[in-house]
C-alpha cells in the first residue's frame, strides 16, 4: 500500500483546522479507508480531544520519533472506527523537538499501512509548520471568508511551492449564507478570485459544531446534519468523486459561477 | 535574486557570481550562495572565509540567500554546523524565494536605442512576496494584496493588481503601471503615492487599465 499525505492548513489560527482534520478523517473511515491522523500541533494539542480520545493518550508523536515507544503503540484506535486511528502531539514537550526529516521519515513509514494520513498542523508559518508539511504529497488550505484568513492562506499557498506542493485544496469554512446575502461577508466567489486554486468544499458556519466538538464525535457522521453533509461532499471529492456544490442558500448564479471556477 | 520573501530589500545588481557573497540589508545580513556549481566548494569557501574573519561574524544572524538551488538534508546539517563551529546563528532561508528568471543583468543599446531590460514572471504573486527590479517587470499572473512589485522602469501586469505596485522607483514619474484591472492597496509613481480607495481615481469597470502622473497625482485610466 502506498498511503497518501495530506498537511490540513490554514496559516490564520482558529478557522477550523482542526475541525476540517477530524471531519474528513472520519469520512475517509466511514468509506472504508484507512485513514491515520496525525497531530502536529505539539504544545496545544486538541484533534484527541476533538475525535474524544484524550483518556487514551499513552505515548504521543515525540515518543516516536525519540523511539521510547514502537509506532504502533503510540497509534491510537478510534472509539467508533477500527480503521481509523490518531497519532497525538505532545502536551508538554518544545515545538521544536520534532524535525522535518523525523516527520517524513513517520509519514514514509504510515504510507505502508494507511490509505491516507492527514496532519493537523498548528497555526503559523515557524517550525511547527514546516514540521507539518515536511512529509507531505499534496495541501489542504482551511480559511473563513475573510480578508486576513485569505491573505494568510495566500501566504501560505505561496510557501509551499517551494515544498512542490503546488495544488493545494481550498476549504472554505464558517460561510454565512445570510452575511453573505446582505453583503457583509465575502462569498465563494471572492475567496476563489483571489487565491484561485481547487475548492474542495464550503462549509457553513453551524453551531452543532461545537456539540460535536464535545461529545468527540465529528459531524461528519451525523447523517441528518448541514454541515456533516458539507463533510461528507468534501470527502467525497477527495476520493474523486464529482459532487455538485451545496447552494447553501445562495443565489441561483452562486452554483454556475463556482461550477465555471472549477472547470477552469 | 530580486524576489525575497521575508521583505528584505533585494538590491539589484547583486545578483551572485561563482563566489558566495555576504549582503548587507536592512534585515541583517545574508549569505547568498549561488545556484550553480557544487555545494560542496562554496562550503569550503565559507569555511575559508569564516577562519580568515577571525571571529568577525561571531554572534551574527544570518539569512540564507539560496535562489533555486535545494540543499539535501546532508548539505544543511554540515552548513549549519559550521555556522555554529563559528558562532553564526541560522535567521531564515530564502528557499520561499520560488521561481525566478535570471534578469538581462545591464540595459544596453541596441541601434543607438536605449533598451531596458525586462523582467517577466509567469505566476501570480501572493501576499509576502516581493519583486524589486532595474528595469520593467512583466508579470503572467495577478498581484494578490499583500505582494509588492518595485520596478525602475514600468510594470505590466498580465492580470489583476490588487498588491503594491510602484514604478519609476528611482525618480521616473513618466513610468506606468499598467494591469487588466487596477484595484490595489497602493501605488507608487516615482514620488508621488496613491492608496487604494481612497484618492485614486478610478473607473468603474473592469477593462485594461493603465496608471501614470498627472499633475502631481496618479491617475487609473482605462487603456485603449
Ligand atoms: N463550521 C463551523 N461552524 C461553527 N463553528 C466552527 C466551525 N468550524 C470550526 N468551528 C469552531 O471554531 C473553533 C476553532 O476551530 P478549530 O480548533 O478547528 O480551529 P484550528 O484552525 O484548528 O485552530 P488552531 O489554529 O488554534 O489550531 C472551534 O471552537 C470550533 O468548534
Ligand atoms: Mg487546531
Amino acid at each position: 500500500m502506498s498511503g497518501k499525505v495530506l498537511v490540513i492548513t490554514s496559516g490564520k489560527g482558529g478557522v477550523g483546522k482542526t475541525t476540517t482534520c477530524a471531519n474528513i478523517g472520519t469520512g475517509l473511515a466511514i468509506r472504508g479507508k484507512k485513514v491515520a491522523l496525525i497531530d502536529a500541533d505539539i504544545g496545544l494539542r486538541n484533534l484527541d480531544v476533538v475525535m474524544g480520545l484524550e483518556n487514551r493518550i499513552v505515548f504521543d508523536l515525540i515518543d516516536v520519533v525519540e523511539k521510547n515507544c514502537k509506532l504502533r503503540q503510540a497509534l491510537i484506535k478510534d472509539r467508533r472506527f477500527d480503521n481509523l486511528y490518531l497519532l497525538p502531539a505532545a502536551q508538554t514537550k518544545e515545538k521544536d523537538a520534532v524535525k522535518p526529516e523525523q516527520m517524513v521519515e513517520l509519514c514514509e513509514e504510515l504510507k505502508l499501512d494507511f490509505d491516507y494520513i492527514l496532519i493537523d498542523c498548528p497555526a503559523g508559518i515557524e517550525h511547527g509548520f514546516k514540521n507539518a508539511v515536511a512529509g507531505a504529497d499534496d495541501a489542504i488550505i482551511v480559511t473563513t471568508p475573510d480578508v486576513s484568513a485569505v491573505r494568510d492562506a495566500d501566504r501560505i499557498i505561496g510557501l509551499l511551492q517551494t515544498y512542490e506542493i503546488t495544488d493545494p485544496k481550498l476549504v472554505i469554512n464558517r460561510v454565512r449564507p445570510d452575511m453573505v446575502r446582505r453583503g457583509d461577508m465575502m462569498d465563494v466567489n471572492d475567496v476563489n478570485d483571489i487565491l484561485a486554486i481547487t475548492l474542495l468544499g464550503v462549509v457553513p458556519d453551524d453551531q452543532s459544531i461545537i456539540v460535536s466538538t464535545n461529545k468527540g464525535e465529528p459531524a461528519v457522521s451525523e447523517q441528518s446534519s448541514r454541515v456533516g453533509q458539507a463533510y461528507r461532499n468534501i470527502v467525497a471529492r477527495i476520493e474523486g468523486e464529482d459532487v455538485p456544490f451545496m447552494s447553501l442558500d445562495f443565489d441561483l448564479g452562486f452554483f454556475e459561477r463556482i461550477k465555471r471556477l472549477l472547470k477552469k | 535574486m530580486p524576489l525575497s520573501d521575508n521583505g528584505d530589500l533585494m538590491q539589484p545588481g547583486s545578483l551572485p557570481g561563482n563566489n558566495i557573497v555576504f549582503k548587507g540589508y536592512r534585515s541583517g545580513l545574508t549569505l547568498i550562495i549561488p545556484e550553480a556549481g557544487p555545494f560542496e566548494n562554496y562550503l569550503q569557501e565559507l569555511r575559508d572565509h569564516l577562519k580568515n574573519s577571525h571571529n568577525f561574524f561571531n554572534g551574527a544572524k544570518i539569512n540564507l540567500e539560496l535562489g533555486n538551488r535545494q540543499l539535501d538534508t546532508e548539505e544543511k546539517a554540515a552548513l549549519i554546523r559550521l555556522f555554529q563551529e563559528n558562532g553564526l546563528v541560522l535567521r531564515s532561508t530564502g528557499e520561499s524565494a520560488s521561481p525566478v528568471k535570471r534578469p538581462a543583468s545591464k540595459s544596453k543599446a541596441i541601434h543607438g536605442e536605449h533598451v531596458v531590460p525586462t523582467f517577466t514572471i509567469k505566476k501570480t504573486l501572493r501576499s509576502g512576496q516581493r519583486i524589486e527590479f532595474d528595469g520593467n517587470v512583466l508579470i503572467w499572473g495577478d498581484i494578490n494584496p499583500g505582494a509588492e512589485v518595485m520596478a525602475s522602469g514600468d510594470i505590466i501586469v498580465m492580470g489583476k493588481l490588487r498588491g503594491t505596485a510602484h514604478a519609476g522607483m528611482q525618480g521616473d514619474r513618466n513610468a506606468r503601471i499598467f494591469a487588466f484591472q487596477i484595484n490595489p492597496v497602493q501605488l507608487r509613481i516615482a514620488d508621488v503615492i496613491a492608496r487604494g480607495g481612497e484618492k485614486l481615481k478610478r473607473t468603474k469597470d473592469f477593462r485594461p487599465e493603465i496608471a501614470k502622473v498627472k499633475d502631481q497625482q496618479i491617475i487609473v485610466e482605462k487603456f485603449n
